[in-house]
């Protein structure tokens, strides 16, 4: 028993065995070790919470918070009457919607594919390779892509020319700018989200892949009969944390590739409150478009949490 | 996977896949490179970019001329090595203390994973930094990012996993659970801070928002800032469809390779340490 490490000092310490009093003594070390992070917690995550009330308040930078009147619902109404709202909303929706539908299987099938393979050299440079688009940010991307994408000067829309098609403004263009913004993105973070899934699937105990090979399955009927259901967890738990993001992702890409042209399909949540809260300083404004971005996302968490549970999967929580 | 040793149609072409995923990752890398070592007239004439005929360094001598980035990484590399270092310290002292079984562990644990689903926006966070003092100061671009809640996960399943003898006989020999991190658990850390600390530096360097909404002098703000502002002043004329790719494009594609330089350098030197990081926090996670 661990406590017979401590035994003597236990029997001196004040209140009954058990008690908080004995606990805060016993580990007082351990518990210092942890209060820098209650501290820090405290200070930067939950402290903010206690200023959303500004989405119910009409508050200006000038007065303290509690100075500021209460205007009840009053932000949400502006909010949803607000004309670029509703298009943000529909965006930000939509290109999340298109970048989980076409990227998130894309990492999987890499990791399943990289997983075969055996020249443990090629692996390794692969895997170098493919992780290595993010580690740069978007601000840095963005400025490859403005090059890479450039009507003139740039290398795609030379190969398109050549092809005897007109140049594209794909960064102008509203056919175009969410398939980039997809595009890019997939682009950039494919490689590194096959890390978690290869590291699952190293998980898999080989004795059931040998086991499938002697009944005679061949590689692929293997994939989909071992690797698939034994990486299943994984993918459930990624795919629900993937969608309680729903509203959230994007915002430094966004803002980096857009421009006046491509607003009505490229403006998402966050640039929109960007824009318009912030740089406005209309901060209950903001603050009540931040509100309800965190409602619809514990929203989607809970609807796709339940979802799981449903197809008798065991879910996030 | 079991599948015999012969090299099968398959593996072929998985062989060849995964080599034009390694050429589309990478060219877009070197046409930045090769582009910026071009003169600007070369740059537009030319359709693929594989090697520049007549490399020069006009756009690199440009950038240091206006020596503006200095400025900058001089900031994003001081922000870069003390932030990883405090966080790396602050980091594995909070997770050691948790992987440790104690009364309210659990309960603690619970309260900051919490954090990741909730948090309090935009607005609130710049009132709480501002009654905080952080506004315009360098320490809010250190100070909220002491500790990150998923690297702080990722050490404390470490911790968890680690050798319980060797902590055990040490406490026997007399240490405190202090001594025993200092002199006992931290050195055995290395991979595992070697991982943590890839990722946060890898993150200080690329600040962008706190420099975005927190800071108001120029002088403070971070490279990916800067390069944020390059880039976009050249935005509105792409957007308008000019017929003159603007002068300078070779220069913010310097500028580009001179902020992404450190990373690319250091990387794959370090990518063998936090592969393995990654493998232990995911599996046992």
């Amino acid at each position: 028993m661990n406590d017979d490490l401590k035994g003597s000092t236990a029997k001196l310490l004040p209140g009954p065995r058990g008690g908080i009093a004995y606990h805060l003594r016993k580990d007082r070390n351990l518990y210092l070790f942890v209060l820098p992070a209650v501290v820090f917690y405290l200070m930067f995550h939950y402290a903010p919470l206690y200023f959303l009330q500004i989405a119910f308040k009409n508050y200006r930078i000038t007065q303290s918070v509690s100075q500021s009147p209460w205007v009840g619902f009053e932000n949400f109404r502006v909010l949803f009457n607000s004309p670029g709202f509703l298009a943000a909303l529909r965006n930000t929706f939509l290109i999340n919607f298109y970048r989980l539908v076409f990227g998130f299987p894309i990492p999987l099938v890499l990791a399943i594919l990289l997983n075969e393979i055996r020249n443990v050299t090629y692996k390794r440079v692969t895997q170098t390779i493919i992780y290595l688009p993010h580690f740069i940010s978007w601000a840095m991307l963005g400025g490859i892509l403005f090059n890479m994408l450039a009507l003139n000067g740039g290398p795609v829309n030379k190969i398109i020319v050549s092809l005897g098609r007109d140049p594209i403004l794909f960064l102008g263009d509203k056919r175009y700018f969410q398939a980039v913004l997809v595009l890019s993105q997939i682009w950039k973070e494919s490689g590194w989200g096959t890390i978690i899934f290869l590291a699952a699937l190293t998980g898999i105990s080989p004795e059931l892949y040998e086991a499938a090979w002697m009944d005679g399955a061949g590689r692929l009927r293997q994939t989909f009969h071992i690797s698939l259901p034994g990486i299943k967890d994984v993918i459930i738990v990624l795919l629900i944390l993937r969608l309680g993001q729903i509203l959230n992702t994007g915002f430094e890409q966004v803002l980096v590739l857009q421009n006046t042209m491509v607003l009505e399909v490229g403006d998402i949540l966050d640039t929109y409150v960007y824009r318009t809260g912030l740089l406005q300083a209309r901060y209950s404004f903001a603050t009540a478009a931040g509100i309800f971005k965190m409602f619809v996302a514990a929203l989607m968490l809970f609807a796709s949490d339940r979802f799981a549970k449903r197809l008798g999967e065991r879910g996030l929580f | 996977m079991q599948g015999g040793k012969r090299l099968v149609v398959f593996d072929v072409c998985n062989y060849i896949l995964f080599a034009f995923l390694g050429l589309i990752m990478l060219y877009p890398f070197w046409h930045t490179l090769v582009g910026s070592l071009m003169s600007y007239e070369e740059y537009i004439r030319k359709a693929i970019v594989i090697y520049p005929e007549r490399p020069t360094l006009l756009a690199y001598r440009e950038i240091v001329r206006n020596g503006e980035i200095f400025t900058h990484a001089g900031v994003t590399l001081f922000i870069t090595v003390v932030g990883t270092l405090s966080s790396l310290f602050v980091t594995s002292w909070v997770a050691y203390g948790l992987s440790k079984p104690f009364r309210g562990s659990t309960t603690i644990l619970y309260f900051i994973v919490f954090t990741m689903f909730v948090n309090g926006g935009l607005i609130p966070t710049y009132i709480v930094y501002k009654s905080l003092g952080l506004i315009d100061r360098i320490a809010v671009y250190l100070l909220p990012s002491l500790i990150n809640t998923f690297n702080l996960i990722l050490m404390r399943t470490f911790y968890l996993a680690f050798s319980q003898e060797l902590e055990d006989s040490a406490k026997i020999d007399g240490c405190n659970e202090f001594r025993t991190y200092f002199q006992i658990v931290l050195p055995l850390s290395k991979p595992i801070l070697a991982t943590i600390g890839l990722f946060a530096a890898v993150s200080f360097w690329n600040t962008f928002f706190p420099s975005l909404f927190f800071i108001r002098s120029v002088e403070k703000k971070t490279l990916q800032e800067y390069i944020y502002r390059i880039v976009s002043s050249m935005n509105q004329e792409q957007a308008v469809a000019s017929d003159v790719v603007v002068p300078g494009e070779t220069v913010r594609l310097a500028n580009i390779i001179l902020s992404a330089l450190p990373i690319i350098l250091v990387y794959p030197f370090l990518q063998k340490y936090f592969i393995k990081g990654i493998m232990i926090g995911a599996i046992k996670g």
